[in-house]
């Protein structure tokens, strides 16, 4: 059976959608809290986020949550928190196998419903505080969480980069917050933030699987519709979540030394233009597949890489190369790199170059109905872009790009900032062997 | 040459089938074509890993040593036709190729929504014809090289495998895949060849495809494309493991804002069906013992000795079996004791019954989630393969468990003598 797509408000700040092909085997729910970004919330709601995942009133320990859910099948269970634009979203994902390959019948999909619903509105508060020790666990998650962030180098490379370009503005700030904040959290913190979630985040509910979940998807939407019927929200009605960040006159170069391997690039173009698919296709032709402009020539033809990919941003007006080069070899990269771009603007692309391209994206796009996940993200990408283009949409508009369009996408592309993260002098850092 | 045969393996308990075709040529092909899906996916493989680094064939008067990393080297250069790159060729049909290299296998693989039997024909061809020249081998030195560092810079990669290193004294496990800047620098088109004509015999390989494709057609371009491979007696020769660790405890400063660690209990190596169940046992065991229903989670958790939890996993292969603990924490060495005295607590009194009876019922449903995804049925089918069993093997190997063997299983495995611990700081 073909997709069936579905949409519904019933309340102000609440929207459900609903996608469906009875090929899949699984039913997963997942509920979004949006909110306007910030330095103190977003952190807090991640906290709440990981207490709500762990335990509700029904089970109280992260053990009898844990059975429950083994029980309902091994059903996937977790929160999730993240920015888009100048918004955060914190939330809940609820995934099980359909009943009818239960061994007994069993209404997991209705079980699990009632799971997720008890985990965000019943929690497991007395006097209106968390349990202190899971409190206490939750907050040293996050603390580690902050501290490991430059564990990883590359993400790091693309973290620091992210603070740089949007330097002054709310994209700067990601939903882990500082260390500093995370370690002055208190329990009293954590339930204000609960109840401030709940009060005033715009609420997305997205159903997506085989559709066989008539009884779960209908409790869902009774309780939220009573819940969000109960409140009185007065925040703006979210239709689109893509921000527009501020053009640099003159692009900003910098570098940080640390003791590693191999230099990590970083560079971001932002542009001004509102021609996604054009952009979109700019940018796999210039470094999104593996017959790609920095693909051939950076790392094939120049052998400087192992990797060097460009990128565009959902939810802001950036394009972002990334790649790890030898020290040493990082202006040759970069000159490379830029001068790949030149050229591409020029119109140094064949137009067998732009139709493979198309191909690639158009692939890429149509995969989104054979994989329940993508379907879902898909569809919260485009409630971010403020539309519910359907994948087969989508490619007809790919298909109607042009040389002219992908031109003029191109040379809207403006240099912002290039950050490299370079490898220190004395490289790779060596073993030491001790006795236990 | 052989007849073509089919087979249809069969999954009783949810009605799920894919085909085996044994092919004329020696190519054995895994296929499971997928009602209302456009999405295909589709992995040519052979069972030639970064391990396979000693061997014999009849071209040889004895065993031959190549250099570490050469794998993983050949693939990289099999894309890489006489006339033109792969990556173009996959360009004009939309498929996304890639391949990857394992410690045992070397796997080509394609995806697509359109235009898979030409994408097949793509990856049929050109992993049957290597083109290998001084000139395409030197520069793809540098390539390579970065990929090695980009490993380096990784903290969870560089402690594994110094944890590999800890605990295997002679097996090639303990070697990156990769091999090292110096080992690749010796890599010749000779030693390409050489390693390409031992291991890329059809009957060395399987070919797996999941998703909207037609069987028939599939074997009318196996039979056009495929070349059958004379048998050339492939030997390997893997060397002597002692049952002993290495290093008991390795040690390496990356500067890290928060320490991450890797302790690794090495096990006696099996093979075949036996591999399977103590693959089934120590994976219901490791659950047990350190998932979030085990009371040592919750001590670790309520200690603040770890974030994130505890992660866990085994490992096996031809001559290896570990299980393996990571995760972050200042303190490993006192996690490490922790998962010692669990061990010791369930030698007293033995895992929870109803925990056991509750992970087999989530063990299903995870098979089940697994059909939905055709990505995952191609690799499924493969790793199956490798194994001896078909796809379905794992599902009734979890039913026949037992929590005695479960228990037997962990408390021989996870002991002191044989423990090995891995810090990145």
């Amino acid at each position: 059976m073909a997709l069936k797509l579905g949409k519904e408000s019933p309340v102000n700040g609440l929207i459900f959608t609903n996608t469906q092909d009875d090929k899949f085997r699984t039913e997963t729910v997942i509920v979004r809290f949006i909110t306007p970004i910030g330095r103190v919330m977003p952190q807090r709601y991640r906290l709440v986020s990981k207490l709500l995942s762990e335990s509700c009133a029904r089970f109280p320990e992260k053990k009898l949550l844990s059975k429950e859910i083994m029980r309902l099948y091994g059903a996937q269970f977790g929160a999730l928190n993240y920015s888009v634009g100048n918004y955060a979203v914190t939330g809940f994902s609820a995934t099980s196998i359909a009943d009818r390959f239960t061994f007994g019948g069993e209404k997991v999909t209705l079980e699990l419903a009632r799971l997720l619903l008890d985990c965000i509105l019943e929690p497991n508060l007395t006097d209106g505080l968390f349990d202190q020790t899971s409190f206490e666990n939750a907050k040293h998650d996050l603390i580690t969480m902050i501290r490991k962030q430059k564990n990883n180098r590359h993400s790091y490379a693309l973290e620091r980069a992210r603070q740089l370009t949007f330097a002054g503005e709310p994209m700067e700030l990601n939903t882990l917050g500082t260390l500093e904040d995370a370690e002055a959290l208190t329990n009293e913190c954590a339930a204000e933030a609960y109840k401030n979630l709940l009060d005033t985040a715009f609420i997305s509910i997205s159903f997506c699987g085989g559709g066989t979940n008539t009884e779960a998807r209908q409790l869902i939407k009774e309780r939220f519709t009573d819940f969000a019927k109960s409140r009185s929200y007065t925040g703006e009605n979210i239709e689109n979540m893509t921000t527009l960040s501020k053009i640099r006159t003159e692009p900003q170069f910098v570098t940080e030394t640390e003791s590693q391997s191999q230099s990590k690039l970083i560079i971001v173009y932002k542009f001004d233009g509102e021609d996604e698919f054009a952009l979109r296709m700019a940018s796999l032709i210039y470094g999104g597949t593996p017959f790609s402009k920095l693909f051939v020539n950076v790392r094939e033809k120049l052998s400087l890489c192992y990797y060097c990919q460009s990128s565009v941003s959902g939810d802001v007006n950036t394009l972002v190369v990334d790649s790890g080069v030898g020290r040493g070899n990082e202006q040759k990269a970069i000159d490379e790199i830029k001068r790949q771009l030149e050229l591409l603007k020029n119109g140094d692309f064949t137009d067998d170059e732009l139709e493979n391209t198309r191909r690639y994206y158009i692939s890429a796009v149509r995969s989104a109905y054979d994989f329940s996940a993508d379907m879902n993200a898909w569809f919260f990408r485009r409630f971010t872009r403020g539309d519910m283009l359907t994948p087969a949409e989508a490619e007809e508009m790919i298909k109607e790009v042009d040389r002219g369009r992908v031109l003029k996408a191109l040379s809207s592309l403006v240099l912002d900032t290039v950050f490299v993260y370079e490898a220190s002098e004395n490289g790779t850092p060596e073993n030491e062997e001790e006795e236990v | 040459m052989r007849e073509t045969v089919s087979e249809k393996i069969v999954n009783e308990r949810t009605g799920d089938s894919y085909t085996v075709v044994h092919h004329k040529s020696g190519l054995d092909l895994l296929l499971y074509p997928m009602e209302g899906y456009k999405f295909t996916s589709a992995m040519f493989s052979t069972d030639y890993g970064s391990i396979n680094n000693c061997f014999k064939t009849d071209d040889e008067e004895d065993f031959v040593n190549v250099p570490d990393g050469i794998a993983h080297y050949l693939e990289h250069k099999l894309f890489e036709n006489e006339d033109c790159d792969v990556f173009a060729l996959y360009a004009a049909t939309g498929a996304d190729g890639n391949a990857m290299t394992g410690y045992e296998n070397t796997t080509y693989l394609f995806t697509c929504t359109e235009n898979f039997y030409e994408s097949l024909r793509i990856l049929l061809s050109f992993v049957q014809k290597p083109y290998f020249t001084e000139e395409n081998v030197q520069k793809e030195q540098g390539i390579i090289a970065q990929e090695i560092r980009m490993t380096l810079d990784i903290p969870r990669c560089r402690c594994f495998h110094e944890l590999l290193r800890a605990m295997y004294s002679a097996h090639p496990v303990r070697i990156d895949i990769g091999g090292t800047e110096e080992s690749i620098a010796q890599i010749t088109p000779e030693l390409l060849y050489k390693c390409y004509y031992a291991f890329y015999d059809l009957n060395n390989m399987v070919l797996t495809a999941a998703g909207n494709f037609e069987i028939d057609k599939v074997i009318e371009i196996c039979d056009e494309l495929l070349k059958s491979c004379e048998d050339k007696h492939l030997e390997i020769r893997l060397p002597e493991e002692p049952a002993e660790i290495a290093e008991p405890f390795v040690k390496t400063e990356m500067g890290l804002g928060m320490p991450i660690f890797s302790i690794g209990f090495k096990c006696p190596a099996y093979s075949g069906m036996e591999r399977l169940e103590k693959e089934a046992e120590v994976y219901f065991g490791l659950e047990l013992l350190a998932g979030t229903m085990s009371p040592l989670y919750k001590r670790l958790t309520d200690e603040h000795l770890i974030a994130g939890g505890l992660g866990y996993q085994f490992f096996t292969g031809k001559g290896y079996f570990a299980l393996l603990f990571e995760g972050e924490s200042e303190q490993p060495e006192r996690v490490a004791e922790y998962i010692l005295e669990a061990v010791d607590e369930v030698r007293k009194n033995g895992f929870d019954r109803e925990e056991f009876e509750l992970m087999k019922r989530a063990e299903f449903g995870d098979l089940v989630k697994r059909l939905d995804n055709p990505e995952a049925c191609t690799d499924g089918m493969l790793s199956a393969y490798y194994n001896g069993v078909d796809m379905f093997a794992e599902g009734r190997v979890l039913e026949k468990v037992t929590i005695e063997g479960v228990e037997a299983a962990i408390n021989r495995f996870i002991c002191r003598e044989n423990m090995a611990v891995s810090v990145v700081k």
